[in-house]
């Protein structure tokens, strides 16, 4: 017995690739089956209240079907998603793809299984950049007690601890306020983030593309409601998902250059970093490797290295 | 019947049976999930009346209503009426003027009316008994000039409509409240002077002035607290949540060391009574994230919106029905019951006709404080007829003048936009277009 | 119009007000600190949250003992004394509703959290530690109403008390 209409959760609405991923596999999905399955998107994670670090729970206990989320909201419940938050892991695109499409990848499907939810497929948030209202940021150093936003999980913590910030973990519902009242000096997303959230009106006048890590976004379906589908449609479902994936990615990735420049063009500083300066901070941060591998996991993160080492590039 | 109806027939039988206003929320939304979405959805009982609360800037809502308490308690009500007198002095009226004037200085330390109509109902009640005003015109104009706390900076309402609608920066928003809030209560004071005159109310003759100076100084500490938590916000200084903190420790260093009249005991109270108000408060913002949830996932409230943009393409008819759909809902329901289930229904119209979203805000909170006044549900009337001891139907005639006179100066916010956005403009905060 | 009520031990009542004590201790040393040495404590954002958590359901359970929700009351005043009982069971039958739903699945989220090992978003702690206070203060407003409306059976009402929103 299907449901009339599945929920699909995601953060970010259709403005963004993000929401955008999820259009794409409503649509094709609808498409594909003729109408059979329909789905209807809820973004800005209304059916956690806002809380996007809890979407995964409700969709585990079924208050949510289907969801586009990130791997940094679903980390509190799957530590092994922390894996793409470690800093610096993944210097460039081919990197990125490296993981998701190797072992690595399957080993992080496995997980998110193990935890009680279907993952289908990856998209993509892209690599995250730090901007603040503060000054131009070139070393670490110039991070010392700037009180920057950042989201689901103490990773994140440690990181910008390590770097001498002041992190302040917040959901995407309160941080545009916080930023405007300037509770919150600084944050850290992706550029496509950035430009469509306006995030230059709220005082973010210094960015730096520092490509410190990227959060792959996750396709995934409900448990209770993915053993109701046919084999059939749950290939189709699938299938879907991995087309709009791709689809997003590639459309994401080929707008970069047009974002950047759209942003500098509203008077954004914006700071790209020396191959020197970019070590200064792989550096500063090494001990977030020491206490956080164990956590994700030795394997793990030594085959998510050796595929980033032996990625075609 | 279709679980839209279900939900909300539900909620508004248990309503007026009488069950708190929180729980009969979570009975509609519980009967619309119950009847319209599968049983596991259920579980949104836990984790979203959760997750509803578990918000850090409704941080500010419990630190603004224990501000409010502390500065009733300090009594500085008192100090603030013999200066008001000292300045208005005795005539037809003096004290209307002086009672509407106390509330909106009140009215700029605490979040909401309620403590304020209580505050100001205990100082000038006997007194303007004594000038020759009947007690229900007092207690009528109390309650009313005490309504416009929601819309003088800090305010509750305002701090949730913030967090509901996204993209509006709060500092706009109280910067925004605060000439309508003045407008409001000026409002009052033209039927509130022309019935003192004509029934000759308050005899210059008998009644004293006290001098200038003496209740200057001791007004002082009292003046400075609107003063502190504006400057503060607009300074940058402080953060809302922030600025609530800090006017919690203004109030008691005032309270205890210059007014005298808080002790260590006394201050464990107020933070218990504080602390039971906001869980009354707090507990309707869960459930009523409950009801404004299963509204969503139902679709109910996008049925409302959509039957209600059909019903004109004119942007000012949908207003006014905007409006007196609030107004009607101000009869029976709390500001935060209103602005959470009403806000999803209209926020659809503000976004199709492209009104800007602060001053929305603004008319929404006028009027949803004329709904603190109007009968049967009128928080700040309940307050003050309990302190006047006189029964709340005794009121209606009066209330219904004041009223009118706060509708006018809402048509007039309506009307000139700037009003409300002039502030926040000059002051360099994002309003976005008119 | 202070409200003298009759100053019972209430342990939620009192969490209550702990939780608001040390909501203004850690926001007004927040600023204190960053102003003195340009340093804060950011990381205690999830504290001063679930502060705010244990105030909203202790407080409600506190005021459902006395019966000072928000709510309509012209209809009691309008019945004779025997319909009026009926409307308080009524009454109460529906926040006891709504409240054992909260309980149970709250305790199932609780327990999922827990069994599934979920952590906190910002300090990374065992999440159930804070989900399991929503079941427990839900089931203490569920007594204390259960007690006002033995209260009000028998014919006794508190004091009234006005609150704002
Ligand atoms: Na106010
Ligand atoms: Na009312």
């Amino acid at each position: 017995q299907y449901k009339d209409e599945y929920t699909v959760s995601t953060v970010l609405p259709s403005a963004f690739p993000w929401g955008q991923a999820a259009d794409k596999w409503v649509e094709l999905v609808k498409e594909r089956s003729d109408g059979r399955i329909n789905m209807k998107i809820y973004s800005n994670s209304q059916l956690v209240a806002g809380d996007q670090t809890k979407e995964f729970s409700a969709m585990r206990s079924g208050l949510i079907d289907m969801a586009v989320g990130s791997t940094i909201n679903w980390s509190p419940q799957v530590p092994e998603l922390n894996l793409f938050s470690l800093p610096f892991l993944m210097p460039d695109y081919a990197a990125l793809d490296a993981i998701t499409q190797g072992d690595a990848g399957k080993a992080i499907f496995a997980a998110i299984e193990k935890r009680g939810v279907t993952p289908l497929a990856w998209g993509e948030n892209g690599f995250r950049e730090l901007s603040n209202s503060k000054r131009t940021i070139q070393e670490p150093s110039d991070l010392d007690g700037l009180k920057i936003r950042v989201v689901g999980s103490p990773l994140f913590q440690d990181t910008f601890t390590t770097l001498g910030a002041n992190p302040t973990q917040m959901s995407w519902a309160d941080a545009k306020p916080a930023l405007t009242t300037g509770a919150v000096d600084g944050q850290e997303n992706p550029l496509s983030v950035f430009d469509v959230a306006r995030i230059d009106q709220v005082g973010q006048t210094h960015l730096t593309l520092w490509h410190y890590m990227a959060d792959p976004l996750v396709f995934a379906v409900s448990n209770q409601v993915w053993s109701q589908f046919s084999p059939e449609d749950q290939a189709l479902l699938k299938q879907a998902a991995i087309d709009a994936g791709q689809w997003e990615i590639n459309k994401s990735r080929a707008e970069l250059d047009d974002t950047l420049a759209a942003i500098k063009e509203r008077g954004v500083e914006v700071t790209e970093l020396t191959q020197a300066q970019h070590d200064a901070f792989v550096k500063a941060t090494q001990s977030v490797y020491e206490k956080w591998t164990p956590r994700i996991g030795e394997d793990l993160v030594k085959q998510a290295q050796k595929a980033v080492t032996n990625r075609d590039q | 019947m279709s679980p839209d109806w279900l939900m909300i027939g539900t909620f508004l039988f248990a309503l007026l049976i009488g069950v708190p206003v929180a729980m009969a929320l979570g009975f509609g939304g519980l009967a619309g999930i119950v009847a319209g979405l599968p049983p596991a959805m259920l579980g949104t009982f836990g984790t979203n009346t959760y997750n509803s609360v578990a918000k850090y800037p409704l941080i500010a809502i419990p630190l603004f209503i224990l501000t409010g308490l502390i500065f009733e308690r300090a009594g500085v009500a008192a100090s603030l009426v013999r200066f008001a007198q000292a300045i208005i002095g005795p005539r037809h009226g003096g004290l209307t003027v002086v009672a509407v004037l106390v509330c909106l200085i009140m009215g700029g330390m605490s979040g909401s009316g309620p403590a304020d109509a209580a505050a100001v109902a205990m100082v000038m009640l006997p007194s303007m008994q004594r000038a020759g005003y009947p007690k229900p015109f007092s207690a009528s104009l109390i309650a009313a000039s005490s309504s416009t706390a929601i819309l003088i900076p800090p305010s509750i309402a305002l701090i949730l409509y913030s967090i509901v609608v996204p993209g509006v920066d709060l500092r706009a928003l109280f910067a925004a409240g605060l000439f309508p809030g003045i407008l409001a209560g000026l409002s009052l004071l033209i039927p509130a002077l022309f019935f003192a005159r004509k029934y000759r109310w308050e005899d210059p003759a008998v009644v004293d002035r006290p001098s200038f100076w003496p209740s200057f100084r001791e007004a002082i500490p009292a003046l400075f607290a609107p003063v502190i938590i504006l400057g503060g916000l607009r300074s940058g200084l402080f953060t809302p949540t922030e600025a609530a903190v800090v006017a919690v420790a203004y109030g008691l260093v005032v309270g205890c060391l210059v007014y005298r009249n808080l002790s260590l005991r006394d201050l464990w109270h107020l933070m218990n009574e504080a602390a039971l108000t906001s869980g009354v408060v707090m507990f309707i913002i869960a459930l009523a994230g409950i009801f404004a949830w299963a509204g969503t996932t139902l679709g109910t409230f996008g049925h409302l919106a959509d039957a209600l943009l059909a019903l004109s393409d004119n942007g000012w008819v949908l207003l006014g029905l905007v409006m007196i759909l609030v107004l009607v809902a101000g009869m029976l329901l709390d500001a935060i019951s209103i602005y959470l289930i009403l806000i999803p229904i209209v926020l659809p119209m503000m976004n199709h006709f492209g009104w800007n979203p602060i001053w929305f805000g603004i008319l929404l909170a006028m009027n949803i404080a004329i709904g603190q006044f109007t009968p049967p549900v009128a928080v700040n009337l309940m307050v003050t007829t309990r302190v006047a001891n006189i029964r709340l139907e005794h009121t209606i005639g009066w209330s219904l003048v004041f009223i009118a006179a706060m509708l006018v100066s809402l048509l007039l916010v309506m009307l000139f936009p700037g009003i409300a956005l002039w502030l926040p403009e000059s002051l360099g905060y994002v309003v976005g277009a008119r | 119009m202070p409200s003298r009520r009759p100053r019972k031990f209430q342990p939620e009542s009192w969490l209550a007000t702990l939780a608001l004590a040390a909501i203004c201790v850690i926001s007004l040393g927040n600023v204190i600190v960053r102003y003195a040495t340009d340093a804060s404590f950011a990381f205690t954002e999830e504290f001063s949250v679930f502060c705010l958590v244990l105030l909203t359901f202790g407080g409600a359970a506190a005021a459902a003992r006395h019966n000072q929700h928000i709510r309509i009351e012209l209809i009691e005043h309008r019945l004779p004394p025997t319909l009026c009982k009926l409307i308080y069971v009524l009454q109460w039958a529906a926040g006891v509703t709504v409240l054992g739903v909260m309980v149970w699945y709250g305790s199932t989220f609780a327990w999922q959290e827990y069994q599934w090992e979920s952590l906190s978003p910002g300090l990374g702690l065992p999440n159930w530690i804070y989900v399991i206070w929503l079941p427990l203060l839900s089931l203490a407003i569920l007594i204390r109403l259960t007690q006002n409306l033995v209260d009000r059976l028998r014919g006794k009402s508190g004091p009234e008390v006005i609150h704002e929103s």
